[in-house]
């Protein structure tokens, strides 16, 4: 039988703040995203309205 | 008051003057031929580029029309709103003394034409998504742009290439911001570069928990300048820095900043950074930092060892004294 101690946990990644803080959202300039329809995180402004 | 045409014996039998035989029309005496793109109604697949009707749709299009040494020019003249191309692959411009000009106003930020990234051009952890290779090149009035996770934008691998009015709108994407080897302008073993008037990085997308870099110089690169660049950030955390030249050789003579603005949002409530600069103690060469100013760094260098500086104050050990360095 093989006894596994003290294995260390996976780390999680840090999560980012999920409230707009000083106009910022997960990391991006919540203007600055209106303006980018094109960005792939374009959809985060839905998750704000949403909040 | 009559036309041309009616004058000229060449037109009146319905030959066409082309852009390419206008000398000087595009900046330089002479020029090759001449290549159009409109990422909004360009076709790669459909048209030759020669005239505006009939561009190409992608900068990748249009370079594999070009031929080196006979100064063709691409020209981005974009009928959209970003300007920018929607590139499915990197591009590798290895073709000497060929050019790029965005068909715009002189600008330094957000120019509206330009090289850009389609949504499936995502995840190149190493690989720059447009390399220069090819030494005579000139980049003028246009955008580097990738807003997908990429790490590096530009990486400039030859000598003489002159960048004028480029913003180079690198780490564009939140999980780049949080990565190490995110660089909006890679110079790799290449020397005698010159950047005027352009923006290095953007402040629009937190950078932070891990020590990415704006600009990096790494092997030997001698003499590289930049001259009234810019080089935004919005720091998150306190790793990320303006300027990575820590490998030896990599400022081999000297790097210079003259007339530059280092700033980082830290009164727009971003975290301030460790140090604005890592260089190395082995560079071989000083780093010029001439007229220039920063701001929103705790110390403008880890080492203050090569750095030659005008500005006051450049290291919380100056105790807001001017730093002047010991060769000076």
């Amino acid at each position: 039988m093989v006894f596994f101690i003290n294995m260390p946990k996976a780390k999680e990644k840090k999560e980012k703040k999920e409230k707009v803080v000083n106009g910022f959202y997960k990391g991006y300039d919540v203007e600055w995203l209106k303006k980018n329809p094109d960005h792939p995180d374009f959809g985060l402004l839905k998750e704000i309205e949403e909040k | 008051m009559g036309k041309a045409s009616q004058y000229i014996s060449a037109l009146k039998m319905g030959h066409k003057i082309y852009p390419e035989d206008i000398a000087g029309m595009v900046g330089l005496p002479s020029v090759g031929n001449i290549f159009y793109v409109d990422p909004a109604n360009g076709s790669d697949s459909l048209n030759a580029g020669k005239n505006h009707n009939r561009s190409l749709a992608t900068v990748a299009g249009a370079y594999s029309k070009l031929t080196a040494d006979q100064d063709d020019i691409v020209i981005l003249a974009a009928e959209s709103s970003t300007g920018r191309t929607a590139e499915t692959a990197v591009v590798t411009w290895a073709k000497r003394r060929t050019h790029i000009l965005g068909n715009g106003p002189r600008r330094k930020m957000n120019l509206r034409n330009g090289l850009g990234t389609d949504s499936t051009l995502t995840g190149q952890t190493s690989t720059a998504i447009f390399s220069v290779t090819a030494t005579n090149c000139s980049f003028t009035n246009m955008s580097f742009a990738t807003f997908q996770d990429n790490n590096i934008l530009v990486s400039v691998q030859a000598d003489y290439n002159t960048f004028t009015n480029v913003h180079f709108q690198g780490i564009g994407h939140a999980t780049a911001g949080d990565d190490a080897n995110a660089r909006s302008l890679v110079i790799s073993a290449a020397g005698e570069n010159e950047f005027y008037d352009c923006t290095i990085g953007i402040d629009t997308v937190a950078r932070g928990g891990a020590a990415n870099a704006s600009f990096e110089a790494t092997g030997s690169c001698p003499r590289n300048k930049f001259y009234g660049c810019e080089f935004p950030m919005y720091a998150d955390g306190a790793e990320p820095t303006w300027v990575k030249a820590d490998t030896g050789n990599c400022f081999e003579r000297y790097l210079l900043f003259e007339s530059c603005l280092f700033t980082n949002a830290t009164l727009g409530s971003a975290t301030t950074i460790t140090a604005g600069m890592d260089l190395s103690a082995t560079g071989n060469g000083q780093v010029y930092f001439i007229n220039s100013r920063w701001y929103g760094a705790t110390d403008l260098t880890n080492t203050v060892t090569d750095l030659i500086n005008d500005s006051p104050v450049f290291d919380t050990n100056d105790q807001g004294l001017m730093g002047v360095h010991a060769n000076s």
